[in-house]
């Protein structure tokens, strides 16, 4: 391997994108990965003993691929590269469209520096541009970045044998891709469960926005409204057993509703959040009924077990916990579940202009927004010499935290959190524990409060969690405690410290807004379903917006003018467009008749089960 | 009378229980005669009807899959159904009959333009309006089940209010009478019967095992050829049946178009089966028919329509069941007994009344006075309360039809009377005084301007409904007479409703009166019980 061509390609690189070719001097390791010699004597990356090239002639071969793909070098389209391996189809792809309309993505950086370092220079043209990192969101963001929206189409190009090296990186990119490109053509219609009550409610609103702001139709089964029936159930009774068998009726009950609404709207994922009451028969319907359905379960798996009984009947499972978890999934026959931690809505955790009344209420130098857990009624009652404020439910008996206590333990509605977030000068965050009288040294997930605090802008402190480090620069974008007398002496330093404690605030917000948000998180999970599953179409197929309409129609014609006041509303279904004229008043154009009488049709056929 | 169109867009039974409604309507056309619209693999069913002078195809298996992708919906099927309406406007229909009661055929006659429409339509963008108070009848159906004593293709030929007389016999033409001859050639076998062993519903269907045994009674009894049909998802079952009965037995199940069938079912001596296609389109043949109506089957609403047919259904309290038809323990289809069923066909067969069988209630079909069907044999208790509607819901519904216009009293009403003479003052006392809340509420909320606001009522109405079962015909119309009529001058909610609750007492009137005299009734036609929508406000208390 000749080090001169790391050098050469890096100062080309830099030229374009000097952060990035110092990223990748940075991962240089001469001995990785382990190079093989190709029959006609060209360099060939071994990873995990598969090699990503030929062993005959991995020029031929990249020629073939290219071939093979059939591109049109007219077309006004940008081409994503999953994979760089050693750049061999690259430097064919290059022959047949110009450098400027190539994005390679690597997930691993030593592999690029290896790859700058075995082919020499005019193997990776001037114009190719590189996104390297190690999350597919961040890879898809990055891509977006280099001008994706200007470009009329993506097309994402596999390298095949990079996508088995990291199978679980380059599918879902590519699946990022797709959903991406299903949205522009009217999007996947979602129906999203909602629990009855509890944390996953406003995390379910959110994920309902997120959706939206994707392009797809969501429509959220907000079972919230059960709620006043669920407590009525509750008091009927003293007695446990029939207040289950009360409760689990009404889990029936709401749980078919959910195969009523997917059938009737023709979901193309039921997309159900932690605690919403679905049921493993209404699971096996909608099997049956061929509409997948995912399941975000965004709890502690210790603490909350019901998932073991159902977590195999869903086609997708996405959990805030992995390593350990993960075991216990496949044990259980779950195949394939995926990481996925919570994030902030940035449309409500915002920074925000405060009334002086505001920060007066709202304002304190310590606060914790919270459930009274175990460990938290230990840990704050340390804290009393501070000025401290403590928001939330479930504090009956807090003892001398009761002085501190706001709104006598009333449940703080989300739009006050956020103005708590921010006019309180260091949040507290400590994850909860029913076994620990303060850090659970053996916490993993993430709580909301991590990111929505961070999304706000706003300065936390937060117990050490084995997941926070590959989510934000501990001590640029966060700061950790480990303990009661670490805390005060953080506090107390960053009380003193304004300037500081707003930079780490600044920089959270900015990992936020780029890694954090739900969308990002969506994109992610519509990504993973997508790459499992490649025939994945709306079911309404591609929805035509009224200016295809009018085009198709002609503008004079009556459909034409029908379809006018219809301009700019995207994709439209024969619904929307049916449901708009039936609200109209006067006479109906014959043009409106007949879409009315064929949405008629159309609904008969779903009553009937035909559609 | 111009062109009338007929629009039934239904399935192979519900069409052939239309045919007596194109006889009527054909009478009152003349020269003009009947065209129908209809399902494009149907039009040789409706062609088959000798009053039938056109077809208009409707191919909703094209549509269907047009509309599943829904990306196209602007293009194709918008098309698709222009050229369908197009042609539907070429033929200038005066009258428009909808006896297929979708919102989708619905909306079709609510916008042909300058044509009387009998049954269900829309009027522009407005709503759902149900055309003539046979039409209004159909609709309470779904609630008003256990109170009907009309037959379905009664309730069509009065929605369609043709002129009424005896229905025509389909025809068939030369190629089916030689396709039946040729199956009944090679078939042994004095007495042929057509066994029908296929039924949409699944719980509407007799176990196989019995249909077996019977067959085997049928031959062994009275020396039967029997004659399997059906479409070509029963063939496996019929085969099975073929089998066991050799040279006694043919299979045609999914041999047949609708013209062979029918050709088929005219050389049969007996139709046996469940109620289906096949076993009305024997009826309109002539061929006497021995209906199975298990679940949701009932023979008041679609028994055979013709006179001596039979039905037999299971004895039990919960039939017909709900419409739902997801019963879990479907007990019916145990109830019958194979031997019952061959006894009761061989006594067809031989001109005789079926017998008494144990755990089955069995019907026989027959003309009533007016010519309309009805069932005669054992009754029900609650079957009473049907023959009392029976007589009572014409005065209620169409003062106006000459065929109504005097009602003799029946042995069966004299037994129900006590018992709505004991309520009928109670329910009239109880609506009163409703009524008396409502027009207050009416006038508050007129000098508030808010006339459009719901009143106590139709809050009141549940509980009204659950007081009085037995009346839930009157609750029925009452809700549907609120809905825009056919002068589509939408009112207020509030005065519709005190107009509703206007017809609601006369109607109360009607029934004290009914109670009253037990020998004869004679209603003036057009006066004193006319309904009409722009009665006074105030009711007739």
């Amino acid at each position: 391997m000749s080090v001169n061509h790391l050098e050469s390609n890096l100062k080309l690189l830099a030229g374009t994108n000097q952060k990035l070719a110092e990223q990748i001097r940075q991962a240089y390791r001469p001995e990785y990965p382990e190079i093989r010699t190709a029959k006609d004597g060209s360099p060939i990356p071994v990873l995990n003993r598969k090699c990503l090239h030929s062993t005959y002639a991995p020029d031929a071969e990249a020629a073939k691929w290219v071939q093979s793909l059939n591109l049109d070098p007219n077309a006004d389209a940008l081409y994503v590269i999953g994979g760089i391996g050693f750049g061999y189809h690259l430097e064919a792809l290059s022959k047949a469209i110009p450098p400027d309309r190539l994005v390679v993505i690597e997930k691993d950086p030593a592999l690029v520096a290896a790859a700058l370092a075995s082919r020499p220079t005019g193997v990776f043209p001037e114009g190719l541009r590189f996104v390297v990192g190690n999350k597919p969101v961040t890879a898809y963001q990055n891509v977006a970045e280099f001008g994706l929206a200007s470009r009329s189409r993506v097309i994402f190009l596999e390298h095949t044998a990079s996508s088995q090296a990291h199978s679980d990186f380059y599918p879902t990119i590519k699946g990022m891709f797709r959903q991406r490109e299903i949205s522009e053509r009217g999007g996947y219609k979602i129906l999203l469960v909602s629990p009855v009550y509890g944390g996953s409610l406003p995390i379910t609103y959110s994920v309902q926005r997120a959706l939206t702001n994707l392009g797809h139709r969501c429509e959220l089964l907000d079972n919230s409204i059960f709620y006043p029936g669920y407590q009525h159930l509750q008091k009927l009774s003293s007695n446990r057993s029939h207040t289950a068998q009360l409760h689990n009726a009404m889990q029936a009950m709401i749980a078919e509703s959910v195969t009523a609404r997917a059938l009737e709207i023709r979901a193309d994922l039921v997309l159900a959040m932690a605690q919403a009451p679905l049921t493993p028969d209404v699971l096996l319907e909608l099997k049956k009924a061929e509409i997948p359905t995912a399941f975000w379960f965004v709890e502690d798996a210790r603490t909350l077990e019901y998932w073991k009984g159902i977590a195999p009947l869903y086609d997708h499972f996405f959990a805030i916990q992995k390593d350990d978890f993960f075991e216990d999934l496949k044990q259980i026959g779950c195949k394939n579940p995926h990481y996925l931690p919570t994030a902030a809505d940035v449309s409500v955790h915002q920074p925000l202009e405060l009334s002086a009344q505001e920060l007066s209420e709202f304002g304190s130098d310590l606060s914790h927004v919270g459930a009274g857990y175990y460990n938290r009624r230990h840990f704050f009652t340390g804290l009393l010499d501070y000025n401290l404020k403590i928001w939330g439910s479930d504090w009956e008996k807090a003892g001398a935290l009761n002085s501190v206590l706001q709104r006598d333990g009333a449940r703080i509605p989300t739009e006050d959190i956020s103005r708590i977030f921010n006019a309180t000068k260091i949040n507290l965050n400590l994850h909860s524990s029913q076994y620990h009288e303060g850090v659970n040294p053996f916490g993993d997930f993430l709580n909301p409060r991590t990111f929505e605090i961070a999304g706000c802008g706003a300065f936390q402190l937060v117990d050490e969690r084995k997941y926070l480090p590959e989510n934000f620069d501990i001590g640029n974008e966060i700061i950790t405690f480990t303990s009661l007398p670490d805390l005060r002496e953080k506090a107390d330093y960053y009380l003193s410290n304004e300037a500081e404690r707003l930079l780490i605030s600044a920089a959270a917000r900015q990992r936020v807004v780029s890694e954090h948000t739900y969308e990002h998180r969506l994109q992610e999970l519509l990504g993973v379903i997508a790459a499992a599953r490649p025939e994945w179409e709306p079911r309404s197929g591609g929805l035509p917006t009224a200016e295809e309409i009018i085009r198709q129609a002609g503008e004079d014609s009556e459909l034409g003018l029908v379809m006018k006041r219809f301009a700019g509303l995207g994709p439209l279904t024969l619904e929307d467009v049916a449901r708009d004229i039936e609200q109209g008043n006067g006479e109906l154009l014959r043009t409106e008749a007949m879409i009315l009488l064929l949405n008629e049709f159309r609904r008969w056929g779903l009553e009937k089960g035909v559609m | 009378m111009g062109n009338i169109l007929a629009i039934v867009l239904s399935r192979l039974g519900d069409l052939v229980q239309c045919y007596p409604a194109f006889s009527d309507l054909s009478r009152l056309s003349g020269e003009s005669g009947v065209t129908v619209l209809v399902q494009k693999d149907l039009e040789k069913v409706a062609r088959m009807h000798p009053c039938v002078k056109d077809t208009i195809p409707f191919d909703g298996d094209l549509l269907m899959p047009l509309l599943r992708q829904e990306t196209n919906w602007s293009t194709d099927p918008l098309n698709y159904l222009g050229d369908v309406f197009k042609q539907i406007e070429a033929l200038h229909p005066e009258l428009v009959i909808n006896l297929t009661h979708t919102g989708f055929s619905g909306r079709l006659c609510g916008l042909i333009p300058r044509t009387e429409v009998r049954g269900r339509t829309f009027y522009q963008n407005v709503g759902s309006a149900f055309c003539g108070e046979w039409t209004r009848y159909f609709f309470t159906l779904l609630t008003s089940r256990s109170c009907n004593a009309f037959n379905l293709v009664d309730i069509h030929r009065m929605i369609a209010g043709g002129l009424p007389g005896w229905p025509d016999r389909p025809v068939y033409d030369d190629k089916a009478h030689q396709f039946a001859l040729g199956c009944l050639h090679n078939l042994h076998g004095q007495n042929v019967i057509a066994l029908g062993i296929g039924a949409q519903h699944p719980l509407r269907r007799w176990p196989l095992e019995r249909w077996l045994y019977t067959a085997r009674l049928l031959r062994e009894r009275c020396d039967a050829g029997l004659i399997i049909v059906g479409s070509a998802s029963e063939k496996a079952q019929g085969d099975q049946i073929q089998a066991d009965l050799d040279d006694h037995c043919l299979n045609i199940c999914g041999q047949t178009d609708p013209m062979q069938l029918a050709a088929v079912l005219d050389q049969c001596d007996l139709f046996i089966g469940h109620d289906s296609g096949p076993l009305h389109l024997a009826a309109a043949m002539n061929t006497r028919a021995l209906g199975i109506y298990l679940a949701m089957a009932s023979a008041w609403e679609t028994g055979p329509y013709l006179d001596g047919s039979v039905t037999l259904e299971p004895n039990l309290s919960c039939h017909p069941c709900s419409e739902k038809g997801n019963c879990a323990d479907p007990i019916c289809q145990k109830k019958i007994q194979p031997e019952v069923v061959a006894d009761a066909a061989i006594r067809l067969l031989y001109g005789e009344h079926p017998g008494d069988y144990q755990d089955c209630v069995v019907r026989t079909s027959a003309w009533d006075e007016d010519g309309y069907i009805m069932l005669s044999g054992e009754h029900k208790p609650s079957d009473d309360f049907r023959l009392a509607w029976r007589k009572l819901l014409p005065l209620m519904l169409s003062m106006e039809n000459p065929f109504w216009d005097e009602v003799t009293l029946s042995a069966h009403n004299t037994t129900v009377l006590p018992v709505m003479q004991n309520s009928i003052s109670e329910l009239k006392d109880a609506i009163v005084q409703l009524m008396q809340q409502s027009i207050f509420d009416y006038e508050q909320a007129k000098s508030a301007g808010e006339e459009g606001k719901g009143s106590l009522f139709d809050l009141e109405l549940p509980g009204m409904i659950a007081r009085f079962p037995e009346y839930r015909p009157l609750f029925d119309l009452y809700r549907l007479d609120k809905l825009p009529g056919e002068d589509a001058h939408f009112r207020a909610t509030l005065r519709n409703e005190i107009i509703a609750q206007d017809k609601l007492m006369r109607r109360i009137s009607i029934i004290q009166e009914f109670c009253g005299d037990r020998e004869k009734l004679y209603f003036p036609i057009g006066s004193r019980f006319k309904l009409q929508d722009t009665a006074p406000l105030a009711p007739l208390i």
